[in-house]
């Protein structure tokens, strides 16, 4: 539904986004991932308009969004950073926003308001960062657009509002919405969408369905043993070796886990734990493949 | 001791700034106006100028006996800063009483083993130690000027007076802290009273000064510093002692975060359903302030009017400039340039906010997935437009109403209502002209639209100079007024009228235009 074909943004010299290409479906989550400053915002500001492409095409639903203005009633967006009216309070914001929407399900919005636990009758200006993200990801699940926006969603967030976040997005998308999720965590990128792109340095280096990114990402394995493990480390599947008091620490390439669990077998295990594959590692990897 | 010694610390630089400027401004005065007025004759003449219900209503009674530079500095100032150091108090105690207990600041302090008895009186003892800070410098300061009829005790009467008066509005706003349940609302009815207490005495001082004793800047009034000096009126502050006892019980009974008046926590939800809608409700301070700040100027400059004559017939440079020109009328039309020009800055602000909505990125949330009939850049960019020409509109109208009252008493002012009303029409356009370039450049961005304020202080600075130093015309080129007529002393020049508005208007809708397409910041 959502089309970048070759889109190119410079401001001055820098070039902030550079060939960015890709398609959204409808009815999936799309993950766009990369570390702060690699041109996440700077493409979702060219979707939604904010920002004029210095090359290439945004097409929504078939048509190019010069032609069409309208297109952007379609689409709920929710910033990085979010502002908000210091002197409304935070439900006045969130009426505001139905209002001008013409969105009139009301007992949703007390559902969402309970479910984020968020005050609405303070006034805005004393809120903090974490309810003010609140405001603005209700404002969003409020209305009637195909397609959602986020930009770094969860960053305000505790742990508990983050899984209540991660419920809403699911549920958005058993409706049938689109959503593109931008984040710099992967996991959490990895827990809700269906596919992935990549972008470092204004430029998109991978994307496709999570299971084709497998063969990018690496695990972290952590094993206690009181054998001496060490001959593992000149298989070319580990990676980073290392000892230290909680056991040896070593990734292992994602597409040749049996192959490693096999030699596993060979060792008295006392304990096994595994942490999920970080952002900086897949660009680690990818750069070692690259050179 | 903790406790004060913490907001003391708190507060050190934020009360040492006020202070610094609410004295300085005190100070300044004395030798300006004895430079001003050397002779007992120029005094005698600024006595008539400010012996007229307009002025009366302004800054308070003329004292009894000789209007000495002493007296004149008292007469003119005491009222005005009163209303400063009233504002300065109430910010600071607002601030560490009611806004602290918002913000559950105080509820910390309490938790801390500290208690409510001590935080009352660290909070009351605050505003002792600044308003006698106020005293000290305001006293010491005067005393070392070496000005005839500075003297000691007229000193002592006005850094009394001001202290006092800061102490009572301090006072105040602690007693309405308890009564009310939000920073804001006490902040509120505490600036209302401070503003009401000075519109009733302008009312009563020009009426009957009988009935302004009710209201504390009367009580300043009557004390004639440095004329007759009467002490005694400093005795109604004496109702500082009961509201000292008052917020003190009303503290220790109630419970922290409780008010004896309830209205915020079911405060109505305000409908705010359009975008015109919210843009008044978050400008509505900024442009209702403009308007009452410029018309209460046009009653200042009206009321100078009737002796705008004798002002100018005594300069040689001015008689010199004005040639053959009725004086009046030739300063009337230059004062209605630069009101014009001051009236277009609140237009200025309120696309400048614009500029701050596209800044902080609610711009581009407002527009996703909202109806673009209800809410695009387009309507954005129209409704700050549209607000402010009509609020820059207002206060021109409003400036030139405040004259009209103002100088109606002035019998031999050739100048008619009709004469007003047309004046009014003719640099109305002038002043769309000029919004039109604020929303040309506010259009084309944030960065650009300073140039904006450029011109108009440009513009600001080449009208009034170019009257009184005679420039060249060709720095006036850029001024919208330079093409229209010098009323009321010239008739209206329909044409101009016609083209300076049309312009302006194309301005605009280039900006509007411009603005819808461009990236955003």
């Amino acid at each position: 539904m959502l089309e970048l074909k070759n889109v190119t943004k410079y401001f001055g010299k820098v070039r902030a986004a550079e060939n960015i290409s890709f398609a959204l479906n409808k009815g999936e989550v799309f993950g766009f991932i990369g570390p702060n400053g690699a041109g996440k915002s700077t493409t979702i500001r060219m979707i939604i308009g904010a920002l004029k492409p210095t090359h290439g095409e945004i097409e929504y639903a078939g048509g190019n969004i010069k032609k069409d203005k309208k297109y952007i009633e379609n689409i709920a967006y929710v910033p990085g950073d979010v502002n908000l009216w210091g002197n409304l309070t935070g439900e006045e914001v969130i009426n505001f926003m139905m209002k001008t929407r013409k969105f009139k399900n009301t007992d949703e919005k007390l559902r969402l308001i309970e479910k984020f636990k968020l005050d609405g009758r303070k006034k805005c200006k004393t809120y903090s960062k974490g309810n003010r993200q609140k405001v603005a990801l209700i404002s969003a699940f409020l209305s009637d657009a195909e397609l959602l926006i986020f930009d770094e969603p969860t960053t305000g967030l505790d742990p508990l509002m983050e899984r209540v976040f991660h419920e809403e997005v699911i549920k958005a998308k058993e409706a049938g919405k689109t959503i593109l999720l931008s984040s710099h965590i992967l996991s959490e990128v990895e827990k809700l969408a269906d596919r992935i792109a990549i972008i470092r340095d204004g430029k998109i280096i991978e994307s496709g369905s999570l299971k084709e990114l497998r063969h990018i990402t690496r695990m972290e394995y952590i094993i206690e043993t009181a054998d001496d493990i060490t001959a593992l480390k000149h298989r070319d599947f580990v990676h980073e070796f290392t000892e230290s008091d909680d056991g040896y620490h070593l990734f292992i390439d994602n597409d040749r886990v049996p192959e490693f669990l096999k030699y596993l077998k060979l060792y008295n295990l006392k304990n096994l734990t595994t942490a999920p594959p970080r952002l900086e590692d897949i660009f680690m990897r990818y750069y070692e493949g690259a050179e | 001791m903790m406790y004060f010694k913490m907001l003391m610390k708190n507060l050190r630089l934020k009360s040492a700034l006020w202070i610094i400027a609410l004295c300085g401004l005190s100070l300044a005065v004395p030798p300006v106006f004895d430079g001003l007025y050397s002779t007992a004759g120029e005094r005698e003449g600024m006595k008539m100028t400010v012996d007229n219900a307009a002025m009366t209503a302004m800054i308070g009674p003329v004292p009894d006996g000789d209007y000495t530079t002493a007296v004149m500095f008292g007469h003119q100032m005491l009222l005005f800063m009163a209303l400063f150091h009233g504002l300065f108090s109430i910010l600071i105690a607002n601030g560490i009483a009611r806004k602290a207990e918002d913000t559950g600041l105080t509820e910390y302090v309490l938790s801390a083993g500290i208690g409510k008895k001590t935080i009352v009186s660290s909070q009351l003892m605050i505003g002792a130690v600044i308003n006698l800070l106020v005293f000290i410098i305001l006293f010491g300061g005067l005393s070392l000027y070496n000005i005839d009829g500075l003297s000691l005790i007229g000193n002592l009467y006005y850094a009394l007076g001001l202290a006092m008066f800061g102490l009572l509005f301090f006072v105040m706003t602690m007693v309405l802290g308890n009564l009310f349940d939000s920073g804001d609302m006490t902040f509120g009815v505490s600036l209302s009273l401070l503003l009401v207490f000075y519109l009733y005495r302008a009312v009563t001082d020009v009426a009957d000064t009988a009935y302004s004793a009710a209201s504390p800047y009367h009580w300043l009034s009557r004390i004639e510093v440095y004329g007759a000096n009467n002490g005694l009126w400093l005795l109604p502050f004496i109702v500082i002692l009961l509201l000292v006892v008052l917020s003190y019980m009303l503290f220790i009974k109630r419970d922290l975060g409780d008010s004896y008046i309830k209205t915020g926590k079911e405060k109505r939800l305000r409908n705010i359903n359009s975008y015109p809608k919210l843009a008044f409700i978050n400008m509505r301070v900024l442009i209702i302030s403009w308007l009452i700040g410029l018309f209460i100027a046009g009653l200042s400059y009206g009321s100078v009017f009737g002796d705008l004559e004798s002002l100018i017939g005594e300069n040689d440079m001015l008689r010199e400039a004005l040639g053959s020109n009725n004086a009046a009328e030739f300063f009337i039309s230059m004062l209605f340039v630069i009101s014009a020009l001051l009236s277009a800055a609140p237009a200025l602000m309120i696309n400048g906010r614009m500029l701050a909505e596209e800044k902080t990125g609610r711009l581009e949330v407002m527009n996703s997935g909202t109806l673009n009939r209800k809410l695009s850049r387009g309507t954005v960019f129209a409704t700050h437009y549209m607000y402010g020409l009509a609020a820059a509109v207002s206060a021109f109208v409003l400036t030139v109403l405040g004259m009209y009252l103002a100088s109606m008493n002035v019998d031999d002012l050739s100048i008619t209502v009709n004469d007003y009303l047309l004046s009014a029409v003719n640099y109305s356009a002038g002043i769309v002209f000029t919004v039109g370039v604020s929303a040309l450049f506010a259009g084309i961005s944030k960065k650009f639209h300073i140039t904006a304020w450029l011109y108009v202080t440009y513009v600001f600075f080449a009208n009034y100079f170019g009257v009184l130093l005679n420039i060249d015309d060709i720095y006036l080129m850029l001024s919208p007024f330079h093409y229209l007529s010098e009323m009321p002393h010239e008739s209206m020049d329909i044409p101009a009228v016609l083209i300076i508005t049309v312009l302006g208007f194309v301005m605009a809708l280039i900006g509007a235009a411009v603005f819808k397409r461009r990236n955003l910041l």
